[in-house]
């Protein structure tokens, strides 16, 4: 039998502890009628499932089923923590190289939120590492796609259908992913601009940079200073109008190689030196930057060519903003309380291309498309799964 | 066709002509499985005269002669003739077809090159062959913001080739480049010796706009990627033309590496050069490609291309590292000293660029000398965990032995992705028999060694039955159920990848008739 508990708000907790325990959790609730949620209860108060809903938790499968090092492949039950991860294949001396920030966060969340960090600039996301899937749809039919090896094309790629699925189309029992070497020195670089064109330019060298980044991350603080954040999780002073952050990685003569190219690239800013109590390494970078989610906070995917027009645009219209340059990821704080921050990037992004969203509102489940649609009521046709 | 992939096996070029025939049956049973619509593919006049409003009767073809050579792409080894080809010039075009199809209940298939090496667009049971070949623009490309908008006919080679000089190339580079279409990589989601370091076809596809079965032009992702909502381009990928006609792919470039050092090291057994492979891997070095030939096919090579290869070695590694040329040397050189550890006799640095692009050539050339080998060859597409490659590699020489079946390799060491190549003669049926007997068990030990039987070529109708070794019936079910979301009456390329009603009529065919395909 499942175990159950119920969780500071009386909710009820379910924690499987096999698949065969998560099917009969699946029947379970398709024979009641009751619905299901893989969302934890976070600290942001994201979780907004009404009580009728059963919250399964995946904590009890957290073990390891398959590490073979050499073949630079790991499966794990989706349940257990990234942080975990993390350590297991440090030992190694390999990774997985998608940033985690929350040591909480389980396997099976990361790739249904399709969690991604600064490095998705130099590695990639999800859906490059997922090579295998094994879950749970909303018939409580177990099913599996891809497997264990680096390259395969038997079947419908289900893996990359899962990734960014949060929890809509079934509940992530294992997981496969393709690992990469643990690279021997990261490095990282901030530099700051005053000035949108010096800015731009920097963007555009490093685009063809001889240096090879695998992150280009940057903050843009608004004016008038009054509106500037006040929290300083990040390493560079916020009274800085453009600050970009640069890592690089390989061996010590490589790293100091390319922070040469990349000084080159830059020269049109200056490069911010740390007084000690800065932290500039990567992992500090990508532990912080980015991850202070605020309530609201919308992200714009544009093109990278057109991050600084958004960035300069939405600051003067008082907003501060921060995220992957390279990739033309941007997130917006709503500091400013009194407009519709949506609707404000909304008409800027239209004038550059782009798409706009919010975590909370913007769900794949919720996607209006007929595809998502069918896709949604294939996997899930009695609405089990909580969007 | 590709060179060596073609010519008609004895006792099946009537095949599509007899209502007898297992192909045949094989459509007829698909066609009148539980949700299938079509229930006989009947082409009228009226049906004709529409398509030809559409296409114009110079893009239209009709005639017995002219429709046989679509009878069969790489994979000759089943043949079935579509009952009319058409050639749309654009996706508005596309669309009038797809839907003249869907109101005549007439089942249809893109095809691109046709180089598939699994039958992916054979015309089971007929109909309509969309050819998307007269669709090769290059729409666009952005070199700022790393992307390019294709049609789908593009060849393959061709971006690469549009983007020379500007510092970027497009990282997917199948042997078969200079013929397969963009469309067709899409739709299998092709791979190459690059791969290994910079992933497959949907590691770099953003964007995909194609034509539904019901007539719908559908467009998921985008030059910004997918947005909100589902990684439809990723599950659309590799689906074998299951899901729809593509008309449009936007896809990622790639900076060109700074620098790169090829190696060729030279070993006098074929375990001892597994044993490098398996070194270099398992140091946790990605190398850019890691490809492996042995005797057989170094000398073919050598006769085709005069290299220079050492006809005495008993297999060749073709190992390219790339990156920064501050860092490349030692990357080599750390390889260098990994294979002589694992007993190499030699570790050639290519000298040139001219060298370089020979040996180069050389490899992704390869299928074209194997014609010298044999009168025909058969290529299989399993993988295996990258440390599995000793295990299998001997496992594919005893099996050589026991049914006297010369087997010679040339394949993606690194992924662990084997291209054994069966040499026969087709006019020898108990040969035959032998060269099918030792095929099935290579593909088994692959699955049972935990790998997968194809790690590029896809399921087509060539291994769908081996899609229940694979797979669980529910994980099919499931499968099959995506299948109708996107195709529901299943008119779009019937009879392929799925093991749904009728597959069965297939491996009949399959065990006694192996095809003389194109190697790669
Ligand atoms: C306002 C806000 C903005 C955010 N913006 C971003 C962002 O831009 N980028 C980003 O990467 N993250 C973002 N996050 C995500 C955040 O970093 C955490 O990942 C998230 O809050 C996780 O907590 P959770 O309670 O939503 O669910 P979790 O339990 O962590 O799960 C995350 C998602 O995965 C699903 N899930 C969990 N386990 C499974 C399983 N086994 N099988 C299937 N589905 C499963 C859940 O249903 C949920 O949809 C944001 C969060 C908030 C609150
Ligand atoms: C010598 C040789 C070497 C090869 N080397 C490699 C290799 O290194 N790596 C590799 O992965 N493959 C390789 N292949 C296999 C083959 O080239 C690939 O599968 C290629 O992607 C097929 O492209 P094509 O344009 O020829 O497609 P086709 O053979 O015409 O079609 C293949 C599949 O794609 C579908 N399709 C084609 N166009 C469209 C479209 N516009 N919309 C929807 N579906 C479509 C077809 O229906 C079919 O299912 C090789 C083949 C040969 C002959």
């Amino acid at each position: 039998m499942t175990n159950s508990s119920a969780n500071d708000s009386g909710q009820q907790l379910l924690m499987p502890a096999s698949t065969a325990e998560v099917v009969e959790l699946l029947r379970a609730a398709v024979g009641s009628g009751s619905r299901l949620s893989t969302n934890r209860v976070t600290a942001a108060g994201t979780n907004s499932a009404p009580d009728s809903v059963r919250r399964v938790d995946l904590q009890k499968m957290n073990e390891v089923v398959d590490y073979p090092a050499r073949d630079m492949t790991v499966t794990v039950q989706a349940g257990m923590a990234v942080s975990e991860l993390t350590k297991i294949l440090a030992e190694e001396n390999q990774q997985l190289p998608i940033d985690e920030f929350d040591p909480l966060l389980s396997v099976g969340a990361l790739v249904a939120g399709d969690i991604a960090g600064p490095r998705q600039y130099g590695y990639g996301t999800l859906r490059d590492y997922v090579i295998g899937i094994e879950a749970v749809d909303g018939q409580g039919r177990i099913f599996h796609a891809g497997g264990r090896v680096v390259k395969n094309v038997a079947g419908y790629d289900l893996c990359r259908l899962m990734v960014g699925s949060r929890g809509s189309l079934g509940i992530l029992t294992q997981l496969t992913f393709k690992l990469k070497p643990l690279p021997e020195q990261t490095t990282l670089r901030s530099f700051r601009f005053d000035d949108a064109a010096d800015f731009e330019s920097a963007l555009t060298k490093l685009n063809v940079s001889a240096a090879n980044p695998v992150l280009l991350d940057f903050n843009f603080a608004s004016s008038p200073p009054a509106q500037q954040p006040t929290d300083d999780s990040d390493c560079v002073q916020k009274d800085i109008p453009y600050a970009l952050h640069i890592g690089v990685e390989g061996a010590p003569e490589a790293c100091s190689w390319q922070i040469e190219q990349l000084r080159n690239d830059c020269a049109g800013g200056e490069e911010v030196t740390s007084d000690g109590s800065l932290d500039l390494s990567v992992d500090h970078h990508c532990r912080n930057a980015g991850y202070g989610w605020q309530d609201n906070e919308v992200r714009i995917r544009t093109f990278p060519s057109k991050l600084v027009a958004v960035a300069t645009e939405l600051g003067a219209r008082g907003y501060s903003t921060q995220g992957h340059a390279g990739n033309g990821i941007l997130f917006v704080q709503d500091r400013t309380g009194d407009t519709d921050v949506r609707t404000v990037c909304r008409d800027i992004v239209s004038r550059h291309g782009g798409t706009v969203s919010e975590w909370t509102v913007d769900h794949p489940a919720k996607n209006p498309d007929p595809l998502s649609a069918k896709l949604r009521s294939t996997f899930d046709p009695r609405s089990i799964f909580t969007a | 066709m590709p060179g060596g992939a073609s010519g008609a096996l004895a006792g099946f070029s009537d095949l599509t002509a007899n209502t007898e025939s297992p192909l045949f049956r094989l459509a007829e049973s698909h066609m009148s499985s539980a949700e299938t619509v079509t229930t006989n593919c009947v082409i009228t006049a009226e049906f004709l005269k529409e398509l030809a409003a559409v296409v114009g009767p110079a893009r239209l073809l009709s005639s017995k002669d002219e429709l046989l050579v679509y009878e069969c792409d790489g994979y000759v080894v089943e043949k079935s003739v579509p009952d009319v080809v058409v050639f749309p010039e654009n996706a508005a075009e596309v669309v009038a077809i797809v839907t003249a199809c869907g109101k005549h209940r007439i089942p249809f298939v893109p095809r691109g090159a046709g180089t598939s090496l699994a039958g992916g667009c054979l015309p089971v049971g007929g109909g309509v062959m969309i050819a998307m070949t007269k669709m090769r623009q290059i729409v666009d490309i952005n070199l700022r913001d790393r992307y390019a908008v294709v049609e789908p006919g593009v060849v393959n080679v061709n971006l690469t080739r549009a983007l020379a000089g500007t510092g970027f190339h497009y990282a997917p580079d199948p042997s078969s480049q200079g013929a397969c279409t963009l469309g067709g990589n899409v739709a299998t989601n092709s791979g190459g010796p690059h791969t290994l370091k910079y992933g497959v076809t949907v590691n770099h596809v953003l964007g995909v706009e194609f034509v539904s079965p019901q007539g719908e032009l559908i467009q998921i992702g985008g030059p910004c990627g997918r947005g909100n909502g589902f990684d439809l381009p990723g599950l659309f990928v590799g689906s074998e033309g299951t899901f729809g006609v593509v008309t449009k792919i936007w896809v990622r470039i790639t900076r060109n590496p700074a620098a790169y050092r090829t190696m060729l090291a030279i070993f006098d057994s074929v375990d001892d050069t597994t044993q490098a492979i398996s070194n270099i891997i398992g140091a946790g070095i990605v190398p850019a490609a890691l490809e492996m030939m042995d005797k057989g096919i170094v000398a073919a090579l050598e006769q085709a291309f005069h290299f220079g290869f050492p006809l005495d070695a008993e297999a060749v590694l073709l190992i390219e590292v790339d990156g920064l040329e501050v860092a490349v040397d030692a990357e080599a050189e750390t390889i260098t000293r990994l294979c002589k550890d694992s007993g190499a006799r030699e570790v050639r640095l290519s000298q040139t660029e001219k060298e370089r692009a020979l040996l180069w050539k050389c490899r992704k050339q390869a299928f074209g000398a194997i014609g010298r080998l044999s009168p025909s060859y058969c290529t299989q597409d399993g993988v295996v965990p990258r440390t599995k490659v000793p295990e299998i590699l001997r496992f594919i020489a005893e099996v050589s032995k026991r049914h006297d079946i010369r087997i010679v390799n040339v394949f993606h060491a690194g992924d662990g992705n084997l291209h054994p190549i069966l040499l026969f003669d087709e006019r020898n049926a108990e040969q035959v028999k032998r060269v099918m007997l030792a095929s099935d068990e290579i593909l088994g030990k692959c699955i049972d060694l935990g790998g997968s039987v194809t790690g590029e070529h896809g399921i087509g109708v060539e291994k769908i039955s081996f899609m229940n070794r694979l797979f669980t019936d529910e994980d099919l079910t499931v499968m099959e159920d995506v299948r109708k979301a996107f195709n529901p009456d299943g008119r779009c390329s019937p009879g392929k990848l799925l093991p749904t009603a009728g597959a069965c009529g297939m491996e009949h065919i399959e065990k006694q008739h192996p095809g003389r395909k194109a190697a790669m």
